[in-house]
């Protein structure tokens, strides 16, 4: 099934804000120098990124 | 120093943070900070809600540095800056909202953003003698009969 194309593209910082969130998601919400962090799997960017997208749609359809 | 320098002042002490970023906290790469200071550059960063999440991502970095030594002098001035400007940024969307449910002429939901204006009624209406619009135009609002 092919996902529904989303009006506009995110921002710089949006996608920044993505990255920053998978990134407390990994660290269990703790924010510690890069050296003392917990990799940031690709797949958790990916999932916060869909949960992104996904409240950004409810809100433009509401 | 007027409110704008003070503003002004505050966004480049938080921005000149994050692209320092000597503990490496906030996780941007050589490649994400030139992105950033573009964007920055090309938009003169006035978006409240982007505004927002930077100070955001700011204010979380710093409390938890704090939480395992102690900020120094300059971050506790980058963190105060990063409070101010977040509180800015709010300020600019709930008067976008505002903004949004008057030209909607939806005034119930007016008076409720202008409700949570309520911190920043001085500001906005005494502060400034060129907001007399503004001024004019919230008399207006709480004068309609729907308000009360």
């Amino acid at each position: 099934m092919t996902k529904p194309q989303r009006r506009t593209p995110l921002t710089l910082i949006e996608e920044l804000d993505i990255q920053f969130q998978a990134r407390l998601r990994a660290n269990h919400g703790v924010l510690l120098p890069l050296s003392a962090s917990a990799p940031v799997p690709l797949e958790l960017i990916e999932q916060v990124r869909e949960e992104f997208l996904s409240v950004q749609e409810e809100e433009e359809s509401e | 120093m007027t409110a704008a320098e003070q503003v002004a002042a505050d966004l480049a002490s938080v921005l000149r943070h994050l692209f320092r970023d000597e503990d490496r906290r906030y996780g941007l790469d050589e490649h994400d900070r030139a992105r950033l200071a573009c964007h920055v550059a090309e938009t003169q960063f006035t978006h409240p809600e982007h505004v927002a999440t930077v100070m955001g991502w700011v204010r979380w970095g710093l409390h938890w540095t704090a939480q395992y030594r102690a900020l120094t002098a300059d971050e506790t001035c980058v963190l105060a800056a990063a409070l101010r400007v977040a509180e800015l940024a709010e300020m600019f969307r709930l008067l976008a909202c505002l903004a949004d449910a008057l030209a909607a002429e939806d005034w119930p939901e007016a008076r409720q953003q202008w409700l949570q204006l309520g911190p920043f009624h001085a500001v906005l209406i005494g502060a400034r003698p060129d907001l007399e619009y503004l001024t004019v135009l919230l008399q207006d609002l709480t004068t309609q009969p729907a308000i009360h």
